[in-house]
């Protein structure tokens, strides 16, 4: 972690509740919440908000430092807008979870989701842009 | 696009008291969606299943012919077929998961003959929502697939939709694939339609979005930025819907 935030990179990392344990080596945002919590400087990518639901926007929400993509999962309704909503839209970015998931259907969530125009753009590419160009370093 | 799996109505795990029929039905149409198949997600829970059935066909009226309301039976319910009788659907659905019960019980031959002699399609779906996501006081396993395989292949006159399979399921349902029609709400993989096309007769595939439980347009761009010949383009869309519903 202290050589991403010397590097100014990003760490992007994967999170999900699971409704049966039956891995429990696996991270939940939760655990996501305490590495934002022990590096505050990092910038952390929590993803999977299908499978991190409402428990995990909650969890991250007071982490600055840590953003959410859309990417993975069913297209459960009404979560891009919750995340909008709770963690605003400058913290969720667009992810695919390509190959194992379609650029359509992982793009249709959030052209689907019940936001402004402005919204969905800064949802699917605006924000990652702002990020890219913070990010530090021929050497990263 | 005709949508074979739309519901409505309270969902204890989503809040959908904002959704009106009307607002449904419009966003819907926003999304590309002008028809499609409604069952009542009220009916999931509750056991009174004529007075959900009759609300949800009550307050899609207003849609006719375009989007048709699907009666949800039970076959442990005792007035099963007097409810067939009273709403004469032109869609029926079952949920033997949340219903408690199995596709192979001989309960369901009364229903069965029914919907083969009156022509009138069987929606299963092999589950509601991503069991990942199920709350955890209410885990309901999903509608067994050897068991969707089994009813589907007994029965080769009866119209058996299986909706919300997920895309690694479609082979395990071997024969039986040629057996009944499938929805591409659950379905996903790079290039969903083009990879299912390699699995599943182009006639059998049909759209479907598991609205409100998904965001529909997922489903549509599913079949818009598909790279496939327009002609199985729209047979998935709508053409494939449309001989199903169809009385000959």
């Amino acid at each position: 972690m202290d050589i991403l935030i010397r590097k100014n990179a990003i760490l992007v990392h994967h999170s999900w509740y699971l409704a049966d344990k039956t891995q429990p080596e696996a991270s939940e945002p939760c655990d996501v919440a305490n590495l934002a919590e022990r590096f505050p400087d990092a910038k952390i990518v929590m993803a999977h908000l299908a499978g991190c639901g409402v428990r995990g926007v909650q969890a991250i929400k007071r982490h600055p430092n840590v953003m959410i993509d859309t990417s993975g999962g069913q297209p459960t309704s009404k979560l891009v807008e919750y995340a909008v909503r709770e963690l605003g839209v400058e913290r969720v970015l667009y992810g695919s979870d390509v190959p194992g998931r379609d650029f359509s259907a992982q793009i249709g969530r959030v052209l689907g989701a019940d936001i402004s125009d402005e919204e969905k753009r800064l949802i699917l590419s605006g924000n990652a842009e702002r990020m890219a160009s913070q990010v530090g370093g021929d050497d990263v | 696009m005709f949508d074979v799996n739309i519901s409505y109505g309270n969902w204890p795990f989503q809040d959908f008291r904002d959704l009106t029929p009307e607002l449904l039905v419009a966003r819907l149409r926003r999304d590309g969606i002008t028809g499609g198949l409604i069952s009542s997600i009220d009916a999931v829970f509750q056991e009174d299943l004529a007075a959900r059935n009759a609300e949800l066909f009550d307050a899609f009226r207003f849609a006719a012919p375009d989007f048709i309301p699907v009666l949800t039976v039970n076959p442990l319910l005792a007035d099963m077929m007097e409810m067939v009788a009273e709403f004469s659907p032109r869609a029926v659905r079952l949920l033997p998961n949340y219903h408690d019960y199995s596709l192979l019980s001989t309960d369901l031959e009364p229903l069965a003959t029914w919907c083969s002699d009156n022509h009138v399609p069987l929606l299963i779906p092999r589950r509601l929502i991503d069991e990942r996501s199920h709350h955890p006081s209410c885990k309901v396993p999903s509608t067994p697939i050897d068991e969707i395989a089994e009813f589907a292949l007994s029965r080769p006159d009866l119209k058996v939709v299986c909706l919300n399979l997920y895309f690694h399921e479609f082979d395990k349902l071997g024969d039986a694939l040629s057996a009944m029609h499938v929805d591409i709400a659950c379905a996903e993989t790079l290039n969903t339609l083009e990879s299912l096309l390699d699995i599943v007769e182009p006639e059998r595939i049909m759209m479907g979005s598991n609205t409100p439980f998904h965001y529909a347009k997922s489903a549509v761009m599913k079949i818009t930025t598909a790279k496939i010949p327009l002609g199985v383009k729209k047979a998935v869309a709508c053409d494939n819907a449309f001989r199903l519903i169809v009385k000959p």
